[in-house]
């Protein structure tokens, strides 16, 4: 590490060579800063996705099976309609025998109706009494089998009538379930559909996040050389320039001051340790402290009387009171006087 | 005669604590004077720019500036005298007289300067040491008056 003055460091510092030096330097740090963001960007995309990957593949697979209980459930449907259709259709036969067997009564009704007219008509002309006898006795005959018939087509009527409901009651069974039953197989085909769209979109982003992936990779490769070059830059400025290089400071040995150095900075920290530390600002910094405690370093404060600062000579070799004498007194003993 | 001027001022008290090779740059800078008996080395009065260290023989610090006054001090080796005016750069407070044949090393403001531009340290240890030897005079005048 040299040993420098503060005039002589401004001066290296203001060098074309280390103009150069330094533009190559803000660039390579430049470099890094974009190619960090970048990685860092990146990355956390490729991350991103891949979860918002796994995320649509899960609810493509949820999909999925709520499509199949959708089916399913239609399915059960259906076949509910289909069981209450066939039982309609065994009911509805059941009916029409019962309306043939009640037609039936009807027709056996009006006969024993017009029979038994026929005969309170025969009573009515009169007649002999022996043959009224057996006129009162046909008459009462014909009441009981009309009568009978009478209770006997009513209960068939009734039957066929409750037969009937029971046909429409089925139907109306049937129709409600072959309508959800059909609900439920659209609402299938329509998840099934939002399925396939997940399933879709879960590949396109794993493959997104694939390309992220290697977009990251090729990032960090950049990042990587970006750094390697910032190191390189470090160890020329310390062949150049005899400066050691640290992470955000080079540092010179204070040629007047054993136990202090200067620190160059490369770059602005607003957090300094105690103050706001500027890029290239030149900071003296002790053996012990380092960069911990930064103080500016400024002309004359700890600069020889070479580098300008005269206020010691200006007091002490200054105007002087008194009688001056070209000789205070006595003989010179030197042979070669000062 | 010559006088090891190096071995001179390793014996003041305004040089303790300095280096060898801070010495030898004092006594490169220096320069021996020779005075007769009864020779004013300086008078009351005169402008004071530089020290003297008394390498052999003795002197008298006289008041007044004919040195027919009083005698304040008489110094011996290897004591020093001058440093007042140097410091302050007041007039000299004091005429100071060969007592005998006597030789001291004079140092100017501009010696003393050209030794700070080599040794900052060696420099700032001789100021100290003028302090303490200010401090000491100041000290024995303050016990002086408080036994009045």
């Amino acid at each position: 590490m040299r040993s420098l003055r503060l005039g002589e460091l401004r001066e290296l510092l203001e060098s074309s060579a280390f103009a150069a030096w330094w533009t190559d330097w803000q660039r390579a740090v430049s470099t890094v800063r974009d190619a960090r963001a970048r990685h860092e960007d990146l990355l956390s995309h490729s991350e991103l996705m891949t979860v918002r990957s796994e995320l649509a593949q899960r609810a493509a697979v949820d999909a999925f099976s709520r499509s199949g209980e959708a089916e399913d459930e239609g399915t059960r449907f259906t076949a509910e309609s289909q069981e209450q259709e066939n039982r309609a259709l065994a009911l509805l036969g059941e009916y029409e025998e019962q309306r043939f067997r009640t037609s039936d009564l009807w027709v056996r009704l009006g006969g024993a109706e017009k029979v038994l007219e026929e005969r309170r008509e025969a009573l009515g002309r009169g007649g002999p009494a022996k043959a009224r006898g057996q006129l009162e006795a046909a008459v009462r005959d014909a009441e009981r089998s009309h009568q009978a018939l009478v209770a006997e087509y009513g209960a068939a009527d009734r039957k066929r009538t409750r037969l009937w409901e029971d046909v429409e009651a089925a139907w109306a069974v049937s129709f409600e379930r072959s309508l959800v039953g059909a609900e439920h197989g659209v609402l299938a085909r329509r998840i099934r559909r939002e399925a396939e769209r997940l399933f879709e979109e879960a590949e396109e982003r794993r493959t997104r996040a694939k390309q992220l992936a290697a977009d990251a990779d090729t990032a960090a490769r950049e990042l990587r050389a970006a750094t390697e070059l910032e190191r390189a830059l470090l160890s020329a400025a310390r062949e150049k320039f005899g400066c050691v290089p640290g992470p955000s400071y080079l540092y010179w040995r204070h040629r007047d001051d054993k136990r202090s150095a200067f620190a160059v900075a490369l770059g602005d920290d607003p957090d300094g340790a105690n103050l706001d530390v500027k890029a290239l600002g030149v900071y003296t910094v002790s053996r012990q402290r380092g960069v911990s405690f930064l103080e500016p370093a400024r002309d004359g404060l700890g600069v020889t009387a070479e580098e300008g600062d005269r206020r010691f000579e200006e007091y002490f070799l200054g105007p002087r009171k008194g009688a001056r004498r070209d000789q205070e007194g006595g003989t010179s003993s030197d042979p070669t006087p000062r | 005669m010559t006088v090891d001027k190096e071995q001179v001022l390793r014996g003041s008290p305004l040089f303790e604590m300095l280096s060898a090779a801070e010495l030898e740059i004092l006594a490169e800078v220096s320069r021996p004077l020779r005075f007769a008996a009864g020779e004013l080395v300086f008078r009351e009065g005169d402008q004071g720019d530089s020290l003297y260290v008394l390498a052999r023989g003795e002197v008298e610090v006289v008041a007044g500036a004919d040195g027919k006054g009083p005698v304040l001090a008489t110094l011996a080796t290897p004591s020093a005298f001058g440093e007042m005016s140097l410091i302050d750069r007041e007039v000299r407070s004091a005429t100071v007289r060969a007592k005998g044949e006597c030789v001291a090393l004079q140092l100017t403001a501009e010696n003393l300067t050209a030794f700070r531009k080599r040794s900052r340290d060696g420099f700032t240890l001789f100021l100290v040491n003028v302090a303490r030897v200010l401090s000491s005079r100041l000290r024995e005048t303050n016990q002086k008056l408080a036994r009045r």
